[in-house]
């Protein structure tokens, strides 16, 4: 089930360099968590209406973290 | 020889000994493929005529298939055919049902173009087909009026679809176009070693899980893979590799990875491991970029782009992009919603990039 989110925002807000870069006006709305930071707070079974809404809160999973979660993933043990 | 050895047999036409497989080979053996090369002598196109000559090839090749088998260990070869080889396959798989392939890439097929493709693909008698045909190739038109039960699905597409069918239009080729080295390091070799077949049944999983949770039909959805082309340092759409509605040009786009502008989305979640997303507006302004002749559809109403992440990392690179586009506007406000947090989009993300990852 997704969840409700208010984690988009401008692409400059993340990478104000990559957001310069493409033409004036282009305005891309992106996820403030990674793909990394999703996968931690997955990985530390906090649970979709948990998410915190900074994303300080979320840190880089580690690659032995990341195996155990592709496992997890894998064999759908994931609620 | 290890159990489960990769096998790619390959099988020529009629007034050639196929010469082309001879450059095929070491190509294959390159992409890590034992190459068979199959030959059934200089076979004259009067002999097509009778039908016996066809059976009596067939028992030639069932015979030859048993023995690779045996030999290597394959429970599931792959096979490479061109013209009247194309026609002893499909004879093959009807007549002797012990017989699997993975992958079979047909080029300049004369296979009848109502065989019954979707039939083998869902009894798993194959798992992914390719019909390479071209647009200047006159033999197939001509074979299927001398030749019995043969067709002109080297010319023309199979009527039948499947998603696991991939049917590749090359305008400008004739019956003999597609022996380059090129085509056999860009096309054939690399479809050979993804498993494509679980690619695309994750995503039509994916589409109906989409589809219930947005509360779109299946034909308002689509989905693309897109991954680097390192020799153009763009994104591309993995042949074959989508789902939904969409043209030959809009799944020959590329985007460049260092590009700007609006289309640029797909490079932007690749690049930053982040969900992207389009709405109805920056669509717009995408679609008036290419003045007259936008190879958009013309109902896209939003897209998102999600990364693939790379298999055995800590999901802080990508392998690919997966494009979730909608032709409907979604109700509840697509904006309120994030993929990425969806567990079952999340798990599909994880599958193709173990899937990619391993090509």
């Amino acid at each position: 089930m997704m969840k409700k989110s208010v984690m988009f925002v401008a692409l400059e807000a993340v990478d104000p360099v990559e957001a310069r870069r493409l033409l004036p006006g282009v305005k891309l709305q992106v996820s403030r968590r990674t793909f990394a930071q999703v996968a931690a707070e997955k990985f530390r079974g906090l649970g979709g209406s948990q998410f915190m809404e900074t994303a300080s809160t979320a840190q880089n999973i580690g690659v032995d973290d990341a195996r155990a979660l592709r496992g997890a993933v894998l064999n759908r043990v994931i609620p | 020889m290890a159990s489960g050895a990769k096998v790619v047999m390959s099988l020529h036409g009629i007034k050639t000994r196929g010469v082309w497989q001879k450059d095929l080979a070491p190509e294959l053996a390159l992409g890590g493929y034992i190459p068979y090369v199959l030959d059934y002598g200089d076979f004259g196109a009067l002999k097509l005529i009778r039908s016996r000559q066809l059976d009596k090839k067939v028992e030639w090749l069932v015979k030859e298939y048993d023995r690779i088998s045996a030999d290597s260990k394959s429970e599931r070869p792959s096979l490479i055919a061109h013209s009247f080889g194309t026609l002893q396959v499909s004879r093959l798989l009807e007549k002797y049902d012990h017989v699997v392939f993975d992958k079979i890439i047909l080029a300049a097929s004369i296979i009848d173009n109502d065989y019954p493709w979707p039939h083998m693909l869902d009894a798993q008698r194959v798992n992914w087909v390719v019909n390479d045909y071209g647009g200047q190739d006159i033999w197939p038109k001509i074979a299927r009026w001398f030749v019995p039960n043969a067709g002109k699905s080297g010319a023309e597409p199979f009527s039948k679809r499947h998603r696991a069918l991939h049917q590749v239009e090359h305008p400008h080729h004739g019956h003999s176009d597609y022996f380059s080295l090129g085509n056999f390091r860009k096309n054939w070799v690399p479809t050979l070693q993804l498993d494509k077949r679980s690619i695309v049944d994750k995503l039509h999983a994916l589409i109906g899980h989409l589809s219930k949770t947005l509360k779109l039909s299946r034909g308002h959805l689509r989905v693309f893979v897109l991954r680097p082309d390192e020799n153009i340092k763009a994104l591309r759409i993995e042949a074959g590799l989508f789902i939904g509605a969409a043209t030959p040009r809009e799944v020959s786009v590329t985007i460049p990875i260092d590009g700007n502008g609006v289309g640029s989305a797909p490079a932007i979640a690749y690049k930053e491991m982040r969900e992207v997303r389009q709405s109805g507006d920056e669509l717009k302004i995408l679609v008036e970029s290419f003045q007259d002749d936008s190879p958009l559809h013309a109902d896209l109403k939003w897209s998102i782009a999600l990364p693939i992440p790379v298999d055995g990392g800590a999901f802080e690179e990508a392998c690919g992009v997966l494009v979730v586009d909608g032709l409907k506007d979604v109700d509840e406000g697509l904006l309120a919603y994030e993929l990425l947090v969806d567990d079952d989009v999340f798990t599909v993300l994880i599958q193709l990039g173990v899937i990619l990852s391993a090509s």
